[in-house]
């Protein structure tokens, strides 16, 4: 989801992205790997860069330091620690960044929220069934108590679950735009950002 | 200095006179300056090494002198990791390094850039 509306977004923006998936990095199968390591760069660090599409998107993710395969076994007040080289010390040069957040309300996620709030602006992304519903409604209230202005909700894979028209209406209350997006087989071959311009429309 | 480093002698011998092919590694590292205290241990022992990056050269002493930060690991895996059994990331990760910042980065900042360095330190020894 938010590989694709970052490369949908970077032909009209310079885009940053950060996988902030910390346990679970995967951003970087669908954008690849930059060939060049993050430098130091007057005591931050530089964020490389990838190519997508033949344009070039600035890249933080712990798949740069992480080799594949191997698991995290650090306590979580390490992985904020990570979170904050990735937020404060890293010298982003670009219009807009696009943060892909772990899902639900945990640390990470608040953590992020407090160095980031007010200037972030939040996508909530939710499937239209009722274990994924109730996460949707914790963190809409995690956004609402940090100030973080709800620009979209999509309900994603929205073909593929029964009533889930019932759920649309349960997150018009939030008051922002509902977005769907329906699961096809191409999304898992690799990026597909003409089915994410609805989204990017709306989110900027 | 640990007995035990003693045994990994042969590969920084190979890595000193690797000097063209460490020249042009550490070429990304042109006009960076950092500073490690590596502390290894062993059974309440302790070696002190401290490494430098000065634009593009590397210096190595043994002893306590100011750094950034320190790595501190068990002396056997850091002899694992110049020898190419396990790689820094994989052994940081694990929870076998830690890295203290002393100048108010967080230690991660440290630790992603040493990740990088050791991969070349790593690539050089291969």
């Amino acid at each position: 989801m938010s590989t694709n509306l970052a490369t949908k977004l970077s032909e009209k923006f310079r885009i940053g992205f950060i996988d902030l998936d910390i346990y679970g990095p995967n951003a970087h199968l669908l954008l690849g790997l930059p060939e060049v390591p993050a430098v130091e760069q007057g005591e931050m660090l530089v964020p490389p860069k990838v190519n997508v599409d033949g344009r070039e998107m600035q890249f933080m993710s712990m798949a740069m330091f992480l080799p594949e395969g191997v698991g995290l076994a650090i306590k979580a007040e390490f992985v904020l620690d990570i979170v904050r080289t990735i937020i404060e010390f890293t010298r982003w040069d670009c219009d807009l960044i696009v943060v892909d957040m772990p899902p639900g309300s945990q640390d990470v996620v608040n953590y992020t929220l407090d160095l980031v709030a007010p200037r972030a602006q939040a996508i909530l992304v939710t499937e239209p069934h009722r274990m994924s519903l109730s996460d949707c409604l914790r963190l809409y209230d995690i956004l609402k108590l940090k100030e973080v202005e709800l620009k979209a909700i999509v309900l994603n894979k929205y073909n593929l679950f029964k009533d889930a028209e019932a759920f649309e209406s349960a997150v018009a209350k939030f008051g922002a735009p509902i977005v769907k997006i329906e699961w096809g087989n191409e999304l898992q071959d690799g990026l597909r950002p003409e089915m994410f311009e609805e989204l990017a429309e709306v989110v900027v | 200095m640990n007995p035990k480093l003693l045994s990994i002698i042969p590969r920084l011998v190979k890595l000193s006179l690797n000097q063209w092919q460490i020249k042009r590694l550490l070429e990304q590292y042109k006009g960076v300056n950092r500073s490690c205290q590596l502390i290894l241990k062993d059974d309440g022992d302790e070696t002190a090494i401290w490494v430098g990056i000065q634009d593009g050269d590397v210096k190595v002493k043994i002893g306590k002198y100011p750094a950034t930060n320190t790595v501190t690991m068990d002396v056997d895996v850091f002899i694992d990791i110049v020898k190419g059994r396990v790689d820094f990331r994989t052994a940081l990760w694990h929870g076998a390094i830690q890295v203290e910042s002393h100048d108010g980065r967080p230690w991660s900042y440290h630790a992603m850039l040493w990740a990088g360095f050791w991969d070349l330190v790593a690539q050089i020894l291969r």
